[in-house]
């Protein structure tokens, strides 16, 4: 039975689709799998050990990452130079030791601390009294702007009176000068006071450090966490690396700028490529004549859904930067020419490009939309009174909005997944200012702007070994996962749906 | 009122024309922007298919205090240059800059570097030598004969002998009289004389062509040479050669043709745009790059086509159909996932198994039959037992779970067979391929996938119940069938999928290495032309042709995805007739 040459043929046959599908679902979910896995990772709460290792003259605090059998990356942290350091050493189980009581820091400059005890001022360190200190700190730097409110125009006064030389012993003079040093003397003592709050930091038994309770960011202690805690704090690190400052020289901190700028980018392109599809569709689609050049125009964006994406870039690149930048920049601003404005890669020109290379989406999403609307109710339409344009205006549209919509979001999950074009026209890995502020006029479109793709791509090239670098990566991936891939099921489930709303009429 | 319903009407129809035009015009607006696309890449890299030129301006009369001698043009030798020295003379000249010196004496080259002799050469027939504008670099004219005379290109690298390069030939009139050398563009103008007249000739250094000439009546000297113009001295006149399109000094032949490249030993494809040495040409050869794209795509198609194509059959055509509709979404998912993210996945995850992982797939090949014949057998069995409803639905999560196994196991096997010695000797260091050949594989899979299962789809239902109501069996039914009428849809989806692969950019950016090799050879690295781009393309020189050529490949990129689509668009259509006819 299994020689025979029909088992054979059915084992060729039937098994090979059979495990090529399952290959391809399985790396689909060994994908998803790792992404979620060590993003998650990065969030969570890693406890902290004291290790005692012949490496290291005394016990130190570390995270352990990455057990393997014999070697394991340690984040150890240098009471002298008082910043985490990894190394790679042998460890056993003996050499570890779980203490309740110690503290993780983080400092407002994004620094990691790990300390034995906490000191606030003469009590022991407790939530309750940090929260306090932490309470009246901002009430003090409350009153200090309010101070300094009141002084500023004082100050502004006592200039004005120099400059037209009244003399000291003038009245006018004597008393705003008295004012004035009451007024500092206030904010001197409030200073005084707010300094008093302070943390006493012990980070071995015979090192330890004064730090100010408002330079201290966040303290936890993870091994003395129940569990609903953790999730809390699990909590509190997702929302910090979503809304946080991106620090190149920190390493650890959030991703909001990149954020910021992939949504400003995919909405710019959204304004520019939705128009110009809908109404290509529709032409295509409603008026066009069945000649040569309409199957030319079919024809043309097919290529332009095939053409590679770096490609784009090339020409985003030599058209707009190299080409219209260039001339925009002799015309307009001459003035500050050796520096280009728009002659530069910027957010305009990528998210004009990247228009471009979203636009067979929207087409051909559209396009499926209006081929669903049943032809009975163009008619109905017209036999009504209606013009060709009222039909599709108030009958057709209507009808493919779902899938006009579905074109929008395919457009915005391709144009958050792709990272080639932009790293040519105006993606970078640090921007040191948003593409929008408070400045006139508030959107500056010549400027460059981060990415979540070009983050993860540029961590592959620079790779160090820093304390949670490469998980953050992976937590940057699950952040773009989950938004493509939820835009992707939103997209599915409208066409869905409009695909059913119709089945009745065809 | 007659008048206001007018109006009415007016603006009804002004709107609806409005829309009209819009309409038309955003249809315009997309062919017009695709139009523009492929004129800026052509128009960018145009350079390449044009030459340099020269261009004379003839200057007033400049008096005599003006004139100035730039300090790196030979422009006093002129005069002291001997018609044809005799074999044994000495000839000596100095680098104005560098305190290097090249004495030519009684058949031997020497090179002196502050009065040291640093590296000797023998060379036959030398009447002339000029120093070169670049460090270490001189030029050498060779008399072979009375009749035929040779410049040669000599340059020096520490510990290493001088090297010399065939340039021109000139011919028994022509005489040399100074030679200036390019420092951005691999080019070098020669002044001659001949007969009474001044010639000045560029040629592209890499291929030794004669790019573009200008011939002047009267003898000159060289004045000033700068990048864009060169100054000629007759008598009381100077006149000024303006040299045009120095980026177009780049040629087809430079380009695609293996060339002898200072400071290498043979003719070789190289790539290279900052040259690590001055004497050294900048390399723009884009072969390697055409051949590392073709290796990675074709290596990653070894993984793809399989993988989807089997897959298209069992969902297009194995699998019940309403397995179908949440299969198909489901692996379209993995199309979705951006290649960044995969590309991370490579080359943080598999590049660091990269050990064991050329074994481990050894050993997942060599196993794979016995792990499907097991697979079959398990099969048969289960259907003839009373869960067979059972295990059919469930057929795919089962192959799933024990693809998992299997796959374990053979990552086990194989991390085992690297500690064998005999193993490691046998083991190629690269094994960078292989992670490319994954990544992209998988990125590229569900492409080729969405296309092929629609191409299987599509064959007409009637087709399949008239092969299975003359008593065909589904696997006939498939082989004979399905595969054969939906055969131009499978091969426009290969096609495509090849394209695909060859323009994807950030998998192969992140995991090759990114090293130009023009070897076709699977164990060494390689550097696509589109990794390419955007690695050079941020900082590439506009002033010379590095920026051109980029805009070339950018080209060549194009149209290979062009003819591809357009092909496959082709196939694709014919088939659809076809099957118009049949239905």
């Amino acid at each position: 039975m299994i020689l025979s040459l029909a088992w054979f043929r059915r084992f060729c046959i039937v098994n090979v689709p059979l495990v090529a599908t399952g290959l391809l679902t399985l790396s689909l979910l060994l994908i998803l799998l790792l992404v979620v896995a060590k993003g998650m990772a990065h969030f969570s709460v890693k406890p902290i050990y004291q290790v005692t290792h012949p490496a290291f003259a005394s016990t130190v605090l570390a995270m352990v990452e990455q057990r393997g059998e014999n070697q394991s990356t340690l984040h150890w942290f240098n009471p002298i130079d008082k910043e985490l350091q990894s190394t790679q050493i042998e460890l056993v189980n003996q050499q570890l030791e779980r203490l309740p009581q110690i503290y993780g820091l983080k400092t407002r400059t994004g620094k990691i601390l790990f300390a034995r005890d906490i000191q606030l001022g003469e009590k022991p360190f407790s939530k309750a009294e940090w929260q306090r200190q932490l309470d009246e700190n901002k009430i003090f730097a409350k009153q200090i702007e309010q101070l300094n409110t009141k002084i500023y125009p004082l100050e502004l006064r006592f200039a004005q009176y120099s400059q037209q030389s009244i003399p000291y012993t003038a009245p006018v003079f004597v008393r705003l000068s008295a004012e004035l040093h009451n007024l500092h003397e206030q904010k001197r003592q409030l200073h005084i006071e707010q300094q008093q709050n302070q943390a006493l930091i012990q980070f071995t038994d015979d090192i330890s450090e004064v730090f100010s309770v408002s330079d201290i960011a966040l303290v936890w202690q993870p091994n003395d966490m129940s569990f609903g805690d953790k999730i809390w704090f699990s909590i509190g690190e997702i929302w910090r690396f979503i809304t946080s400052d991106h620090n190149a020289s920190s390493g650890s901190a959030g991703i909001f700028p990149a954020l910021f700028g992939t949504i400003l980018m995919v909405f710019l392109m959204t304004v520019f490529v939705m128009p110009i599809g809908v109404l290509t569709a529709i032409y295509l689609h409603e008026y066009a004549p069945e000649n040569y050049l309409v199957t030319g125009i079919r024809v043309i964006i097919i290529n332009l859904a095939g053409i590679p994406s770096i490609v784009y870039g090339v020409f985003g690149l030599g058209l707009f930067v190299m080409g219209l930048g260039v001339q925009l920049d002799q015309a307009f601003y001459a003035q500050n020419l050796p520096s280009p404005t728009f002659g530069a890669p910027g957010i305009l020109w990528a998210s004009i490009t990247m228009a471009l290379l979203t636009l067979p989406t929207v087409i051909v999403a559209t396009e499926e939309g209006l081929q669903q609307v049943p032809q009975a109710l163009r008619n109905g339409a017209l036999a009504l009174g209606a013009t060709k344009y009222e039909a599709i205006r108030f009958n057709v549209l209507p009808m493919a909005s779902p899938n006009i919509l579905t074109g929008a979001i395919l457009s915005v999950a391709r144009a958050a997944s792709e990272v080639a074009p932009l790293l040519l026209v105006g993606a970078v890995i640090y921007a040191p200012t948003l593409p929008v502020d408070d400045t006139f006029p508030y959107l500056h479109l010549e400027r460059q702007f981060m990415h979540l793709g070009v983050l993860i791509f540029d961590s592959v090239f620079h790779s160090s070994n820093t304390f949670d670098n490469q998980s953050m990566m992976f937590a940057i991936c699950l952040l773009l996962i989950i938004v493509v891939l939820s835009l992707n099921l939103l997209a599915a489930i409208l066409r869905a749906k409009l695909r059913q709303r119709y089945e009745r009429y065809s | 009122m007659h008048f206001l319903g007018f109006a009415q009407h007016l603006f009804r129809f002004r709107k609806a024309n409005t829309f009209y035009f819009l309409s038309a015009l955003s249809a315009f607006v997309v062919v017009t922007s695709f139009i523009i696309l492929i004129a800026t890449l052509v128009i960018r890299s145009f350079p390449v298919f044009t030459k340099p030129s020269y261009e004379v301006q003839i200057e007033p009369i400049i008096t005599a205090d003006n004139l100035h001698t730039d300090s790196l043009s030979p422009s006093d030798d002129v005069a002291y240059i001997p018609d044809l020295p005799s074999q044994n003379e000495r000839l000596s000249q100095t680098h104005p800059s560098q305190d290097v010196t090249l004495v030519y004496n009684a058949g031997q080259l020497e090179l002196f570097q502050s009065k040291q002799l640093v590296a000797t050469s023998p060379f036959a027939k030398v009447t002339q030598v000029f120093p070169s504008n670049i460090p270490f670099v001189f030029y050498l004219v060779v008399s072979e004969t009375y009749d035929a005379t040779q410049l040669f290109r000599v340059h020096w690298q520490a510990n290493k002998p001088l090297q010399s390069l065939l340039l021109f030939e000139l011919s028994k009139e022509q005489r040399l009289v100074s030679v200036i050398e390019s420092d951005i563009h691999n080019i070098v103008h020669l002044l001659l004389h001949k007969d009474g007249v001044t010639q000045l000739v560029m040629l592209n250094l890499v291929t030794a062509e004669a790019l573009t000439e200008v011939e002047l009546e009267g003898i000159g000297g060289l004045d000033t040479a700068k990048r864009d113009s060169i100054k000629l001295r007759f008598d009381d006149n100077v006149i000024t050669v303006e040299v045009f399109d120095l980026e177009a000094s780049v040629t087809l032949k430079e380009l695609f043709l293996p060339h002898a490249f200072p400071g290498y030993d043979n003719a070789s494809l190289t790539w290279q745009t900052n040259p690590a040495q001055d004497y050294q040409l900048r390399k723009y050869n884009i072969m390697p790059l055409i051949i590392g794209s073709l290796k990675a795509s074709a290596i990653s198609l070894v993984v793809a086509l399989p993988i989807a194509l089997g897959a298209a059959i069992y969902v297009g055509f194995l699998a019940k159909s309403n397995a179908r509709t949440w299969l198909k979404p489901v692996i379209e998912v993995l199309e979705s996932i951006p290649a960044v993210i995969i590309g991370l996945i490579a080359a943080t995850f598999l590049f660091n198994v990269a050990v064991s992982i050329l074994w481990s797939v050894v050993t997942f090949v060599a196993l794979l039959p016995i792990y499907m014949a097991l697979n079959a057998y398990v099969y048969q069995l289960c259907k003839r037992s009373k869960f067979e409803r059972l295990f059919i639905r469930f057929e795919l999560v089962i192959v799933v779970l024990s693809l998992l196994c299997f796959l374990w196991l053979s990552s086990a096997l194989g991390t085992w067979l690297t500690t064998w010695s005999w193993i490691q000797t046998v083991t190629p260091s690269n094994q960078i391929m292989l992670v490319v050949a994954l990544g992209l594989g998988v990125g590229i899979a569900p492409t080729i996938f969405s296309l092929a299962e629609d191409a299987i789809n599509g064959v007409p239902k009637t087709m399949i119940k008239a092969s299975y109501a003359l008593g065909a069996t589904r696997v006939q039914t498939l082989s004979q069938i399905v595969l054969f009428t939906a055969f131009p849809g499978l091969m426009a989806a290969v096609m495509l999928g090849f394209g695909r692969a060859f323009g994807e950019t950030m998998i192969v950016l992140m995991v090759s290495g990114n090293t130009p090799v023009a070897e076709w050879d699977i164990f060494t690295g390689l550097r696509a032309l589109t990794a390419n781009l955007v690695i050079e393309m941020p900082e590439a020189n506009s002033q010379n042709s590095h920026l051109v050529v980029l805009f070339l490949t950018a080209l060549v990129l194009f149209l290979f995805t062009f003819v591809l689509n357009c092909s496959a668009e082709w196939l694709r259509q014919r088939n659809k007739k076809a099957r118009g006819r049949l239905q």
